[in-house]
């Protein structure tokens, strides 16, 4: 056998390694990656919720009723407001 | 024998060249067809916020599943499981696969992620799932008319969505995966397009100052039984708007009672006759070109004062009125004679420059013109009928547009939607300065004891404004018996206009039917939060309001119909 022919086998055989480590970093990335996704989704749906429940928790109508009904305010009426002047 | 081969191998090599390359990027195309799949990113549209940041539309992530019926039909032991889960019966399901296409059918869209991870946890074969986003609006029906919706496939088809729809929309992205034949992807191929998010769009809204119109709008509406309603509030200085209401509205958040009358922007789509609000311009048309003079006092004791064939009548007899009495009392004989003195052109320009019979160039969809004719058509009658608003028609917003000039000492600035943030704004001024400020004055009279307006008075602060009570055209040449827009228009405070707000209903049924006990309380109720909101210093005693003051019901209705406190 050539010298060359060695060689080249090896070459070869080197070539074909670094394709399945190609293959295989390539699977793992993208398994990374659907996770990646997966949770990526999550999160925003978390946070969808979580502005749906703010929006919600903060409308105009909850927070009148709890103040009138549960704590007993009320708008404070002209003559009970004290104006200052701003320094 | 070896040329037979000779020439196999020549044709060989001409194919090859051929297909490697003539032809080979359209080949090369066709094959990446039949094995990869460019599937779209969703992207999020961006939210609608008010002018402090509070959220108005937000965008939630939810679910869509999809099934290929070839694959699906084999696996028909599972569809009552995923039926149940959809919480639909077997036949609907059967009905959403039959009604897709040979390979594609929804199943359900935009569902709860949770119900959707349920499902897709079974691995059924030819079913899949597609990340989707959908709208939603916290403040619902309060907002709904001017925000408008969006369809099922998120692009504005209504309201501000429209307008801004490039704004909000952003880019999907795009990537480019290999798939297994049950559609699972196994490796994405380059570089996917991220997908670019909408921008967040600020409204110069306040949604609490919404919230108040909105309400008081409403309970007006179903207290004296009125057709509808809208309410325009704008800061004078900047032209922004704050609330924009109508009512009735629908429901954005749940569509399938979905009519499509009710999806109307009242404020800027529904014109009316104005009524007396609209004698102001008139005086001021008439100040400014020397027709009049701020001291002119006019008579207008008389039962019917007669212009051509018709007959101008006041609700209530006079004797001698001035300006500020005409406005305060609100005589349709004295704004005639107002009008009857001045030229038409001057009146319409001056009607023209407040932005009545255009546009206001806000860039809502649905917004109308109006109608203002032009004057070379005015026989005396129309011109006489213009100075108390009826012969043209105009909308809330335009209205409150037209009195922040009066406001803002004589310079009209257009509304706008949008915050300013500080921008400069360029109005056009449309009468002197000195005339603006004698009609705050006189305005700030119809909201004292004995004005039209007196129900306006807002406790701690002056008001001015002008109430309107017109007689809906019935379309055939006349006018409806019992059929009137009540109005309120009106800024505070008098002494230095911050806040201008314009209030109309439409048709009540109940009750007096006066501007100044059907709009003005939505206009008081409104403006006091607003004015309280906005850190806008009182200027007047609380101890001088009318409005919490008991009056006899025969005192008030004498009040509101223009009256005043004159002996009868």
């Amino acid at each position: 056998m050539r010298r060359s022919t060695v060689i080249l086998a090896l070459l070869i055989t080197i070539t074909l390694l670094g394709i399945v480590a190609a293959r295989e970093n390539t699977r793992s990335q993208f398994i990374a990656l659907q996770e990646a996704q997966t949770q990526h989704f999550a999160l925003d749906n978390r946070w969808g919720q979580l502005q749906l429940e703010q929006a919600t928790l903060a409308s105009n109508a909850r927070v009148g009723d709890i103040a009138r009904q549960k704590l007993h305010l009320s708008a404070p009426k002209n003559d009970q407001i004290v104006m200052v002047k701003a320094q | 024998m070896w040329t037979t081969v000779a020439l196999g191998l020549v044709g060989m090599m001409v194919q090859s060249w051929r297909a490697q390359v003539e032809q080979g990027a359209f080949l090369r195309n066709q094959g990446a067809q039949r094995y990869l799949r460019h599937f779209p990113l969703p992207v999020q549209r961006g939210p609608i916020l008010d002018r402090n940041g509070k959220a108005l539309a937000l965008s939630v992530p939810v679910k869509t599943l999809w099934v290929d019926p070839q694959l699906f039909k084999n696996q028909q032991d599972r569809w009552s499981v995923i039926a149940k889960d959809l919480g639909i019966s077997l036949q609907e399901l059967r009905s959403r696969v039959d009604n897709g296409g040979s390979h594609f059918a929804f199943i359900a869209r935009q569902i709860d992620p949770k119900v959707a991870a349920n499902i897709t946890a079974l691995h059924v074969s030819g079913l899949y799932s597609l990340n989707e986003n959908r709208r939603y609006y916290p403040a619902g029906s309060i907002t709904a008319p001017l925000l408008g919706f969006t369809n099922i496939d998120a692009r504005g088809i209504e309201g501000v969505e429209l307008a801004y729809n490039n704004w909000l929309s952003g880019k999907p992205g795009e990537e480019t995966d290999l798939r297994d034949n049950h559609g699972h992807p196994f490796a994405v191929l380059g570089k996917s397009r991220l997908a670019e998010p909408g921008k967040a769009l600020t409204l110069s809204i306040d949604r609490n100052i919404q919230y108040v119109a909105y309400t008081a709008l409403a309970s007006a509406v179903q207290r004296f039984q009125a057709r509808s309603g809208a309410a325009v509030l704008m800061d004078v200085r900047t032209g922004e708007i704050l609330a924009m209401v109508g009512y009735p509205t629908f429901n954005p958040n749940d569509r399938s009672d979905y009519q499509p009358g009710l999806t109307n922007n009242r404020a800027i789509a529904d014109t009316f006759e104005p009524g007396s609000v609209m004698k102001p311009f008139a005086i001021a048309a008439a100040l400014d070109d020397g027709s009049i003079r701020p001291n002119s006092t006019f008579d207008v004791n008389t039962n019917c004062f007669r212009v051509a064939q018709y007959c101008i009548q006041d609700d209530v007899r006079h004797g001698t009125l001035d300006l500020a009495q005409i406005l305060k009392y609100s005589s349709n004989i004295g704004a005639a004679k107002i009008s009857l003195r001045t030229p038409p052109a001057d009146l319409y320009q001056m009607l023209h420059q407040a932005g009545f019979g255009q546009v206001s160039g806000l860039g809502l969809p649905g917004e109308t013109s109006g109608t203002l004719p032009a004057w070379q058509g005015w026989d005396v009658a129309r011109r006489a009928a213009m100075a108390y608003g009826y012969g043209l028609s105009v909308t809330p917003l335009q209205l409150a547009a037209a009195y922040g000039a009066i406001a803002n000492n004589g310079v009209y600035v257009p509304p706008t939607l949008t915050r300013r943030d500080g921008h400069a704004v360029t109005g056009t001024r449309i009468m002197p300065s000195d005339t603006a400020q004698r009609l705050q004055k006189w305005l700030s009279g119809v909201t004292q004891r004995g004005g039209t307006g007196f129900l306006a008075d807002v406790p701690g602060y002056t008001v001015a404004g002008k109430t309107g009570t017109s007689i809906i055209a019935n379309g055939r040449g006349g006018f409806h018996k019992n059929l009137v827009n009540t109005t309120f228009v009106g800024f505070a405070p008098a002494h230095n206009p911050q806040l201008v707000m314009a209030v109309v209903v439409r048709g009540p049924t109940q009750g007096w039917r006066y501007g100044g006990v059907v709009a003005a309380p939505v206009f008081r109720v409104t403006m006091a939060t607003a004015l309280e909101k906005m850190n806008i210093r009182p200027d007047a005693s609380s101890r001088n309001n009318l409005a919490i003051k008991p009056f006899s019901a025969v005192q008030e209705q004498h009040w509101a119909e223009g009256a005043g406190d004159a002996a009868h």
